[in-house]
């Protein structure tokens, strides 16, 4: 990946094309499973792909920890601006239109219910490991941690998901 | 549950947005891009030709630029393609449209500045500059894509339900008298070069028809396109303006037709009736 790469439209539609879902999955679960919010702002993200594609430095990471980092920092300013985004908070309410937008049994719906018990950051460790399938250098670049201490944060969030769970 | 029991199901969650909002996302990056990369080549070009092909009439250019200031762009506005002082006037064009950053005020714009280039037509043909006038045709073509873009992007903002119907149609309106004026100029423009021989004013014949297509198959399909997709029917001023509509709404039918038959034409209505065009 170089930036004469990224100057090209046709690029930027591949890296739409490979890591929309997975932006889209991340910030949908960071908004509350607001499927207006996630198209919104999943498609901000990619604006700025290409506003601020001289800024993306291979050295520092990959493409796609680069385009979450965008996500991540929208998603940051979404609820800095409209501090009542629910958080998780509305997935029992909406089940229906939920389950509309996503492939899941009755054992997955009550592990999403469960897991609005965790905080915000034990969410997105969850979010990004377990559910997009990031690797735990990618997630730890993401959330600008050092490698063991992601790997401790994560297994301290499953650790309590899966407590809330059996409780 | 135990762990690995948790794991299996998170790995199995799976939310994935619309094909629908996919196709208008790629679409939208894809307007973004063509917009951003049209300003810069035009930039890129006019400081090529400032400094390579006529650096002294450049140097003299800005110098004037920077000392009149005001005084320059209506100098300036009042040049024509081939003149010393045009590409200051489509460099402070640009410059507008950097400064301009509501789709909607760019699209006024744009369809300004059409009006500015078809006044450059008209001039030139008058004064008999062959050689202008061919460079004011290349000019009118670049500028009705423009406008097409720019026309798109509203589309692309209206079924987002980011600006209304309203909006888009004071725009459409303005556009679809304007290109009716324009036309009428490019008729008269044609008569006139007809009386005309020489190759210059041939080739000059053959290029005003292809910016007459232009106009007549693509800005008035989108003006159509618009019409359709929202219910709105724009005012005619005369009723050549009704026939010339009637016209284009049976090129519409029959498309709609060809696209009933076939299928695969359900999604591009516009790129269709483009080619078959171009093709004649």
């Amino acid at each position: 990946m170089n930036k004469a790469k990224l100057e090209s439209q046709k690029y930027l539609e591949d890296i739409f094309t490979a890591l929309n879902r997975q932006i889209y999955s991340y910030v949908y679960f960071r908004t509350g499973y607001s499927k207006e919010i996630a198209e919104d702002l999943t498609q901000e993200v990619f604006l700025r792909v290409w506003e601020k594609r001289n800024d993306f430095n291979s050295k520092k990471g990959n493409i796609r920890t680069w385009v979450y980092r965008i996500a991540r920092n929208l998603v940051i300013d979404e609820y800095r601006k409209k501090k009542d985004i629910p958080n998780f908070n509305n997935f029992e309410g909406q089940s229906r239109g939920i389950e509309e937008e996503m492939i899941i049994n009755d054992m997955q719906s009550f592990i999403l219910n469960k897991m609005k018990d965790l905080n915000e950051a034990e969410q997105e460790l969850i979010s990004l490991y377990y559910i997009e399938g990031l690797e735990l250098k990618e997630v730890s670049e993401i959330i600008n941690k050092s490698y063991d201490a992601t790997k401790m944060a994560i297994n301290r969030a499953l650790h309590k998901l899966k407590n809330i769970c059996n409780e | 549950m135990n762990e690995n029991e948790l794991i299996k199901q998170l790995h199995s969650i799976k939310v994935t947005p619309d094909k629908d909002w996919e196709n208008r996302t790629l679409r939208l990056l894809g307007i973004t891009v063509k917009t951003q990369q049209s300003a810069n080549n035009k930039l890129r070009s006019y400081y090529f030709n400032l400094a390579y092909k006529n650096i002294m009439g450049g140097i003299i250019t800005l110098i004037v630029a920077v000392l009149l200031a005001g005084g320059t762009a209506v100098a300036s506005d009042a040049a024509r393609p081939g003149d010393l002082f045009y590409p200051v006037d489509t460099f402070m064009e640009q410059v507008q449209r950097s400064f301009t950053s509501d789709p909607q005020a760019l699209a006024d714009l744009e369809i300004n500045i059409m009006q500015e280039r078809v006044r450059e037509m008209e001039q030139l043909q008058t004064e008999n500059n062959m050689g202008g006038l061919e460079n004011a045709l290349g000019e009118m073509n670049a500028q009705a894509e423009r406008i097409q873009e720019r026309v798109e992007a509203l589309n692309q903002l209206r079924e987002e339900n980011k600006i209304q119907t309203e909006d888009q149609q004071q725009i459409m309106q303005k556009l679809q008298d304007q290109l009716q004026a324009h036309l009428e100029v490019m008729n008269q423009v044609q008569n006139q070069l007809q009386e005309k021989t020489g190759e210059d004013s041939e080739k000059a014949q053959q290029q005003l028809q292809q910016v007459q297509t232009s106009f007549q198959q693509g800005l008035q399909e989108t003006i159509n396109q618009f019409q359709n997709e929202t219910g709105v029917q724009l005012e005619y001023n005369n009723e050549e303006q009704q026939q010339n509509q009637g016209t284009e709404d049976q090129i519409q039918n029959q498309n709609q037709n060809q696209n009933q038959v076939n299928p695969s034409g359900s999604n591009g209505s516009s790129n269709g009736t483009s080619n078959q065009n171009g093709g004649n």
